[in-house]
């Protein structure tokens, strides 16, 4: 039938079309006319969609970013084939809803581009040179809250994304004409990850794809960032937020050994015995319930375990005490002398007493009053076991032993019963009402301390609880600040902060060459490793800005980190808090251990100290290399006199990594006078290019070592971003799972707080415990 | 001196008490020295003769090993059959058992050679299907499948050892090539004491906390009625749990399968106290320590080859390693640097093809190694490896572009001399569902299919 058509199109082109260009074809009448007058609009002057120009020869010859538009047979054309396609079709030329060119146009340019697509000297746009790089195109200029949507953003979507991401061309799943609609339908419903993805990528460069060669400059990419954050602010009212749940989980190992240690008063690290091996992680929360995998012998381990716990068990009638020494063994207890069952039926007063203490026990470890049933089960395990003449002191320790094996004690599981409060929200013009409900008194305790503590709540929190209290804003804002001065609270700095911050990966940091960095012992990786746990430590324990993280005028030394720093030897023995004059070390950055924690084992490494501060720092991750990526060692084309700054500068002229090099090699480069393990290399003699530290960034700021760079992530956009990445890395810890939707309004509201209150954390962690993400759970 | 086992379950115990204050891994290795040798753990068990009933055939086992990332092409594969295979360099470590081994060309699941990216391959060799994300999707293996036909003939149904620990943090999607269905990754074993343990101690505890695991399911099933649907889904492994220790009690009850050969029964322990080698170093083992790596792998494969003999399990997988957190550096072979993963993007690179091959390499080699030691244990007419069916495969054929044209398989042993072995097979379009299906039929747990396959392929196998 097509070809048919091509055929009769042919055949009628050439009779009724005599003469002139090629077999009867008259360009300027039968093309350039038709081509001006269907494609011009979008492949002209004005514009070029796809990079496809053609009302100029030199620029239709060599076609758009998908190929060449003609080739020698009309047939292998994409000019011609496309204008054929049904208009339903998304590749059709010119696109729905566009008048069409009949079949006899369309012939006709087949016709003339079968005799060799001759475009004469003396006809329109022979002559024409396009402007090398005057592409007209959207750009995004002014303030942030005065951006329009339809006039000027969309524009810019279209522009730079709409290529890859709309209609049928789905790079990456996503399509953002969907997401976006025509009036930017992002309401409390659709507001999700993917949104925020468009926008992270864009502000941080990763998008468009580095291989484009479209690119908005960076105040554009700047600007869209904070008119999306505006947009975003101005959406997320109150009605929006909504909880979810996270998944059903187990106690972590360190929350295992602390509920232990505070059940008990013996510090036990028992989790050895649950947690072979260790829980190793690749850097994001261990509490995070999807993630946890519940191996087959779990549940031995978790009997066994408490088997040992329960040795240490002595229980009176005075109560169930504790001691270090732990019985021989359940089995050697058993075995009453002479054989004679014991003579204390369960009835009887020792028994009785007893069994009371166990209820008290369980309801300790199970962090909630004990239902009826539960109660009676329990009972009915100890009497069992003293009616079939196990002695009690045993009968005791196995019902110690069930209790802590129970999935109550194990799990952090929250009840599914309460009032209900209907919600409503859309999403993409959907209604949808959902059901949510308040947590108990009793979990609202259990959150809060295994957010703040890592550990069970204590005697105070379960009198709150007992009290119903728990949902009193005032009430948890008290407890927050009473809980962030215990000591206890440094759960934050090893289990939140190290996790966030990659702290905790420095103990796997034994790779680092010896033979290299003789002076990275042991010892001198450990005071690494506790003078940014005491820093964490002072953040959370005494309330400080978490900004000290970035620049702080003071740090914790010992001899040997002192010594290793070119610093005075402190006066008294052990950590020193010690005021820092210049602005040569101070927060994060500066400190050796962050600085060893981003390098190879052999040398300092400016794109893993660069990328660790978009990622972790500001939240705003570099794209991964590509699986074709090359090695440094192949860029070094046969140059060994290279530097290293030298050879990243030739790896970022390859266009492919320019796009996010040249983000992230600048602000390692302000950290290059520290080495590998942290030293300042400028407290030696050595050649100035290895220590230069001045840096600029693509959009011209200049950054000069580390005092530059703190300035730098301390001002406009980064400040920001590094508060709202600690606000969204604290939810997610406390939440113990990724971040919803529904979420939004109260991250937003974490922020806000920050700005307001000195950027003190107990203000983000305030405003989220006293947050119905925090205190209901949904319907599911 | 020698000591009972329960003996041993205390000193264990004991040990592993002691190390559990917190040591650092630097300075558990300086105390670990050279100490932890593999002769150590199998001067520990020590099999005495075989009391062997008559007609009583050895059971057959199916074990699966694997390694991530895929091989050089150039230098794996095999040609020719009997005294004439020969093998490409790779492959060579296997010239010494070559009469008991199949190299197996051409098998995929075919639904999947579009799979381009990392994530989900790992689950799907075995199952047929990707992994998801976040430790979901996928379904159930082949390993389980059988296992829930004869699993229940042993101790443990199953058992699943590695060297690295599941991954926290991102979804586990990569850490595990047995799944017990959709959404069910079996976690691994991977700490040598732990799986000994396991194993090995005296079981009897079980019985006598019997009436603490009835309560536990109790306060399970209790807590289960208050939980959410999504909530009791994760439950349901504790009750899995639950059930997977009651069948072990009952078995321990009832007595075991048909094959009467306990060694357990017949092992002796032996234990000098005064060789400060014997335990006290072996509680410090750090896993996951690069330095520890072989030893780690040895002894790991080491209580396989013991779990197998003592007819603990039939079923059995073990991961050489998986995508965690780091890739293991390889860096101790010889010729070796840096890390594996980006080894296996080699972009055709001599250097780092070869580097490539040499880590593969070493992973035939201790292959090899497992087949050769359970080649040395006599059982019935023939030798453990015999009564075997011992697959070594990865996720990927080309790790340079993560294809999935074909899975690099080597299968050793015959299950019982029914597969004619010392051959190269090449299939044409050839399918991975329809080899399992003929190691679920000779393993004695027939499938009417797996996937797209419902044919099996014995008339190549055993030809």
């Amino acid at each position: 039938m097509n070809r048919a058509a091509h055929l009769f199109g042919v055949f009628t082109a050439v009779l009724l079309v005599p003469g002139s260009v090629g077999a009867g074809v008259d360009f300027k009448r039968d093309v350039y006319a038709v081509l001006a007058k269907h494609c011009f609009e979008c492949h002209g002057a004005k514009a070029q969609k796809s990079g496809l120009r053609l009302d100029l020869r030199s620029a239709a010859r060599r076609g758009g970013d998908g190929g060449p538009a003609w080739t020698k047979s009309s047939r292998a054309s994409q000019l011609v084939r496309r204008m054929r396609l049904p208009e339903t079709d998304d590749e059709a030329m010119p696109p729905k809803g566009r008048p069409r060119l009949n079949p006899r146009q369309i012939a006709a340019i087949a016709a003339w581009i079968d005799a060799g697509a001759r475009w004469p000297d003396n006809a329109p746009g022979a002559k024409g040179v396009p402007p090398a790089s005057t592409p007209a195109h959207p750009r995004l200029v002014g303030k942030p809250q005065e951006l329009d949507f339809q006039e000027h953003v969309l524009p810019f979507l279209q522009h730079y994304c709409y290529d890859c991401h709309a209609g049928k061309n789905r790079g990456a799943r996503f399509d953002l004409h969907k997401a976006a609609g025509e009036d930017f339908r992002v309401d409390l419903g659709s507001w999700n990850k993917d949104w925020e993805r468009v926008s992270r990528t864009i502000v941080s460069g990763s998008m468009p794809h580095p291989r484009q060669k479209r690119q908005p400059t960076q105040s554009e990419r700047e600007l869209f960032g904070r008119w999306f954050e505006l947009e975003l602010e101005r959406r997320a009212t109150p009605e929006t937020s909504r909880p979810s749940n996270a998944r059903l989980r187990q106690l972590t190992a360190h929350e295992y050994d602390n509920t232990v240690r505070d059940l008990t008063g013996l510090d036990l690290q028992l989790s050895r015995i649950v947690f072979p091996g260790g829980t190793p992680s690749d850097g994001g929360f261990l509490n995070r319930g999807h993630d946890m995998v519940l191996s087959p012998s779990r549940l031995m381990r978790y009997l066994q375990a408490s088997d040992e716990i329960a040795r240490h068990a002595v229980a009176s009638a005075q109560g169930i005490t504790w001691t270090k020494t732990p019985a021989v063994g359940v089995e050697g207890l058993q075995k009453s002398p002479g054989g004679q069952p014991p003579t204390q039926p369960p009835g009887t007063g020792q028994a009785k007493d007893i069994r009371k203490h166990l209820l008290a026990f369980a309801r300790r470890a199970y962090r909630r009053p004990l239902s009826h049933k539960e109660q009676e089960s329990l009972a009915a395990l100890f009497d069992l076991q003293v009616d079939k003449g196990v002695d009690v002191q045993t009968a005791a320790r196995q019902t110690v032993q069930g209790i802590l094996a129970s999935p109550q004690f194990v799990f952090l599981a929250e009840d599914f019963q309460g009032t209900w409060k209907t919600i409503n929200w859309s999403n993409k013009g959907r209604k949808i009402s959902q059901r949510t409900f308040p947590l108990a008194h009793h979990e609202v305790a259990t959150r809060l301390s295994y957010f703040l503590w890592a550990t069970m709540p204590d005697r105070k929190l379960m009198e709150l609880a007992d009290a119903k209290k728990l949902h009193d804003p005032v009430v948890i804002k008290s407890q927050i600040a009473r809980m962030l001065k215990d000591k206890r609270s440094s759960a934050l700095t090893t289990e939140f902060a190290g996790s966030w911050l990659k702290l905790n990966k420095l103990n796997d940091r034994l790779d680092i060459s010896s033979k290299r960095f003789p002076a990275y012992t042991e010892s001198l990786r450990a005071a690494m490793y506790m003078e940014t746990r005491l820093l964490l430590d002072e953040v959370f324990h005494d309330d400080r800005s978490v900004l000290t993280l970035l620049d702080a005028d003071f740090t914790w030394v010992n001899t040997e980190l002192a010594r290793h720093y070119g610093m005075p030897k402190p006066k008294e023995p052990g950590f020193v808090r010690v005021r820092l004059k210049t602005g040569e070390r101070g927060g994060l950055l500066g400190m050796a251990g962050m600085l060893a924690l981003t390098s190879h084992p052999d040398r300092h490494s400016a794109v893993g100290r660069g990328a660790y501060i978009l990622r972790e720092l500001l939240g705003t991750p570099p794209l991964p290399p590509p699986a074709d990526a090359g090695k440094l060692e192949d860029v070094k084309v046969g140059d060994d006199n290279l530097t290293m700054r030298e050879i990243l500068k030739l790896h970022r002229s390859n266009s492919q990594c320019s796009a996010c090099h040249s983000r992230i090699d600048p602000l390692g480069f302000a950290l290059d006078a520290f080495d590998a393990i942290g030293r300042n290399r400028r407290q030696k003699a050595s050649s100035s290019a290895a220590t230069q530290v001045i840096s600029t960034l693509p959009d011209g700021t200049t950054i000069d070592g580390l005092s530059g760079l703190k300035a730098y992530l301390l001002s406009g956009m980064r400040r920001r971003q590094f508060a709202k990445q600690f606000a969204r890395q604290l939810m997610e810890y406390a939440l113990t799972r990724e971040l919803r939707a529904g979420d939004f309004h109260t991250l937003m509201a974490m922020c806000r707080a920050l700005e307001e209150n000195g950027y003190r954390p107990s203000a983000a962690i305030t405003v989220l415990a006293t947050s119905n993400v925090f205190l209901r759970r949904a319907e599911e | 001196m020698a000591v009972t086992l329960d003996e041993w379950k205390e000193i264990f115990m004991r040990d592993m008490l002691n190390s559990a204050s917190h040591i650092t891994r630097r300075g558990a290795l300086q105390g670990l020295g050279v100490s932890l040798t593999l002769p150590w753990l199998e001067s520990l068990v020590e099999a005495a003769p075989a009391k062997r009933s008559e007609n009583n055939q050895p059971p057959l086992r199916f074990v699966t090993t694997f390694f991530p990332l895929g091989v050089n092409t150039q230098q794996w594969g095999a040609s020719g059959a009997g005294r004439d295979l020969s093998f490409k360099p790779t492959l060579k470590p296997l010239e010494s058992i070559k009469h008991k081994v199949t190299v197996l060309e051409g098998l995929v699941h075919p639904h999947l050679k579009g799979l381009r990216s990392h994530a989900g391959k790992v689950a799907a060799v075995l199952t047929g299907e990707p992994g998801g994300r976040n430790g979901n999707r996928s379904g159930i293996s082949i390993d389980q499948l059988i296992a829930r036909e004869i699993g229940g003939r042993t101790d443990f149904g199953s058992l699943a050892l590695g060297i690295s620990p599941a991954q926290t943090g991102r979804g586990f999607y990569d850490t595990s090539i047995s799944w017990r269905g959709r959404d069910k990754p079996l976690a691994k074993e991977v700490d040598p004491r732990g799986a000994f343990k396991m194993l090995f101690g005296d079981p009897t505890w079980l019985k006598r906390d019997k009436s603490v695991l009835d309560f536990v399911r109790q306060q399970a099933e209790l807590l289960n009625r208050r939980l959410s649907a999504q909530d009791r889904q994760t439950l349901a492994e504790y009750f899995d749990g639950i059930r997977e220790l009651e069948l072990r009690i009952s078995r321990l009850e009832k007595g075991r399968g048909e094959w009467k050969r306990d060694a357990r029964s017949e092992l002796s322990v032996r234990y000098h106290p005064e060789d400060p080698k014997a335990a006290g170093e072996f509680g410090d083992f750090a896993l996951y320590a690069p330095e520890n790596f072989r030893e780690h792998t040895r002894l790991m494969l080491d209580l396989l080859v013991l779990a197998l003999r003592m007819d603990k399990t039939r079923i059995a997988t073990f991961m050489f390693d998986s995508y965690g957190p780091k890739y293991m550096d390889f860096s101790f072979i010889p010729g070796v640097s840096g890390q594996w993963h980006a080894l296996s993007h080699h972009r055709n690179t001599a250097s780092t093809l070869h580097m490539y091959h040499l880590v593969n390499h070493w992973h035939v080699r201790q292959f090899t190694w497992l087949l050769k030691k359970m080649d040395s244990i006599r059982e019935g007419d023939g030798t453990l490896l015999d009564n075997s069916l011992v697959l070594l495969t990865s996720d990927m054929w080309d790790g340079n572009i993560h294809d999935c044209i074909q899975y690099p398989l080597v299968l050793g042993g015959s299950a019982g001399g029914r597969i004619r072995t010392g051959r190269n097979l090449s299939f044409q379009d050839g399918s991975m569902s329809r080899l399992f299906l003929s190691l679920a039929d000779l393993m004695g747990a027939p499938l009417k299919g797996f996937k797209e396959a419902t044919e099996n392929y014995h008339s190549e196998l055993l030809g």
